[in-house]
C-alpha cells in the first residue's frame, strides 16, 4: 500500500500545533466539502483531508503516526513496521479511546463510486479503532454516524432506522430523454465479527426516470444502510449529473446547441436538420438570419410535464477561399455588394 | 458464468414527488418536527401550500435542502439562520455555475 503523508495533505509542518492543524483542516474542509464543491475529485480530496485530520487531531494516533519517522514520502510503498499492533494497540478489537471523541467528523456522507471510506494505509495502521463509526458500535453511537442520518426513536419497532446514503450518478443527456438503466457500484462499510469495518462493493442496477434533470435526486427507498433492532433500512439518494457533451449544453430543462450554417442558409433561409438528444429534427432558418441568432424548438428540451425547449444558436461558417472558384465568388461579393460590417462602429 | 436477470430498481424522482406533510417530511429526513417548524420560521424550507402547521405541504426539493442543511450544520456547526443563508447562496451558485457551463461551452 502507499504511504500517506498526512502533514502534506493538510499543508502543515510536522511540528504544527493542534490549533494549526485544526485551522488547516477547517479551511480545506470548507473548500472541498461535497456540498460546496461539485468538482469531480473534490469528494476524494475531502475524504483524504478527513483521514489526515482523523489521525493528526488525535494525540494518540498522531504520536503513533509520527513514530513511523519523517523519511517516508507520499506514495512510497509501505508496510506497517513489525510489532506495530503490540506497541500501539490499534489492532483489531482495540477500539477504545479516540473513537467518538471528536464531534463534527465528515466521513460517510457521500459514499458513491470510488470514494469509499478511509484508505488501506489508514486501515492497516489504525484499523481496529478505525473510524469513529466503526469503533463506537451499536446503537446511539454519538459522534460516529451523525445524528441526522439516524432516525432516532423510530416509533413502533423501537429500533433505529438505517442511515440514508448519498451518492452521485453521471448519466448521458440522452438518458434523460428516454429513461435508462444504469449499473452503479457503491462502497459500503461492513462490520466484521472482530469489530473491524471493511469496505465492500455493492452493485445496483437503477432505472433512470425519463425527464430527470441535473441536480435532481433519485430516491431508492430502503437501499441505504440496514436498520437496527428491526427498524427499516435507510434510503439511497442518487444526485444526478450529466456527463459533459460535445454538442449539447443544458441549463435546467432547456438544451442548447450551436448550429453551424452556411452564409447562404442564413441569408436566404433554409430548412436544416438539427440534432437533438432524441434524434434529428428539421428546423426552418428564417431568411436574413445573422450569426448568433437563437432559434427555439419548443418542447424539444428535456421531456416532462413541462418539457424544456431546445435552443439552436446559429454559427455562420464561411467556406474557405482555398480554390480559384471560391476566391472568385468572394471577390465578386467584394466588388458588387456595398457592405460594411463595421458601419455601426463609426470607424 | 452465472447469469442472472437483474430487475432494475425503480426509484422516485425526489423533486417530482407529491407534496408531503410536515410529519412525512420529518419521517423522511429524520429531522424532528419541531426543528422543521423552526426551519420554516427562518425560511430554510418553505411549504408550497397550507396556512397552519397541520396544513403545510412540502415539495420533494425540501428533502434535498434539509439533507444538505444537516450535513452543513454538523460539519460547520451552523445556526439555522446561517444555514438558510448559506443554502440559498449555494443554490444560487449552482444555478450560476450551470449558466456558466452553458455559456462557456466548446465552440
Amino acid at each position: 500500500m502507499e504511504f500517506k503523508d498526512y502533514y502534506e495533505i493538510l499543508g502543515v509542518s510536522r511540528d504544527a500545533s493542534a490549533d494549526e492543524i485544526k485551522r488547516a483542516f477547517r479551511k480545506l474542509a470548507r473548500k472541498y466539502h461535497p456540498d460546496i464543491n461539485k468538482d469531480p475529485g473534490a469528494e476524494a480530496k475531502f475524504k483524504e483531508i478527513n483521514e489526515a485530520y482523523e489521525v493528526l487531531s488525535d494525540a494518540e494516533k498522531r504520536k503513533a503516526y509520527d513514530q513511523l519517522g519523517a523519511n517516508w514520502r507520499a506514495g512510497q510503498e509501505f508496510r506497517p513496521p513489525p510489532g506495530w499492533e503490540e506497541q500501539f494497540g490499534f489492532g483489531a478489537g482495540a477500539g477504545t479511546a479516540g473513537a467518538g471523541k471528536r464531534a463534527g467528523g465528515f466521513e460517510f456522507h457521500f459514499t458513491g463510486g470510488d470514494a469509499g471510506g478511509f484508505s488501506d494505509f489508514f486501515e492497516a495502521l489504525f484499523g481496529g479503532m478505525g473510524r469513529r463509526a466503526g469503533a463506537a458500535g451499536g446503537a446511539g453511537e454519538a459522534g460516529g454516524f451523525r445524528g441526522f442520518h439516524f432516525h432516532a426513536g423510530d416509533g413502533a419497532s423501537g429500533g433505529l432506522k438505517g442511515e440514508d446514503v448519498h451518492a452521485r450518478i453521471e448519466i448521458d443527456l440522452a438518458d434523460a430523454y428516454t429513461g435508462a438503466e444504469r449499473t452503479i457500484s457503491l462502497q459500503v462499510p461492513e462490520r466484521q465479527p472482530d469489530g473491524r469495518v471493511v469496505m465492500r462493493n455493492r452493485t445496483l442496477t437503477v432505472r433512470i426516470p425519463k425527464g430527470v434533470r441535473e441536480g435532481q435526486h433519485i430516491r431508492l427507498k430502503g437501499q441505504g444502510r440496514p436498520g437496527m433492532g428491526g427498524a427499516p433500512a435507510g434510503d439511497l439518494y442518487l444526485e444526478v449529473a450529466f456527463r459533459p457533451d460535445r454538442r449539447f449544453r443544458v441549463e435546467g430543462r432547456d438544451v442548447f446547441i450551436d448550429l453551424p450554417v452556411a452564409p447562404w442558409e442564413a441569408a436566404l433561409g433554409a430548412k436544416v436538420k438539427v440534432p437533438t438528444p432524441a434524434g434529428a429534427v428539421e428546423m426552418k432558418i428564417p431568411a436574413g438570419s445573422q450569426c448568433g441568432r437563437k432559434l427555439r424548438l419548443k418542447g424539444k428540451g428535456i421531456p416532462g410535464r413541462q418539457p424544456g425547449d431546445l435552443y439552436a444558436t446559429l454559427k455562420v461558417v464561411l467556406p474557405p477561399a482555398d480554390n480559384p472558384k471560391a476566391r472568385e465568388l468572394y471577390e465578386q461579393m467584394q466588388r458588387e455588394l456595398a457592405f460594411d460590417p463595421r458601419a455601426e462602429l463609426g470607424a | 458464468m452465472n447469469r442472472r436477470v437483474i430487475t432494475p430498481l425503480a426509484g422516485e424522482l425526489l423533486e417530482e414527488r407529491p407534496a408531503c406533510s410536515l410529519f412525512e417530511l420529518a419521517e423522511m429526513t429524520g429531522v424532528p418536527a419541531d426543528t422543521l417548524v423552526e426551519y420554516v420560521e427562518v425560511g430554510l424550507i418553505e411549504p408550497v401550500s397550507g396556512h397552519g402547521v397541520r396544513e403545510w405541504r412540502f415539495s420533494g426539493s425540501a428533502v434535498a435542502r434539509l439533507q444538505r442543511a444537516a450535513r452543513l450544520r454538523q460539519d460547520f456547526l451552523l445556526e439555522p439562520q446561517a444555514l438558510a443563508l448559506i443554502i440559498d447562496l449555494l443554490e444560487e451558485m449552482d444555478t450560476l455555475r450551470a449558466r456558466l457551463r452553458r455559456l462557456q461551452g466548446e465552440w
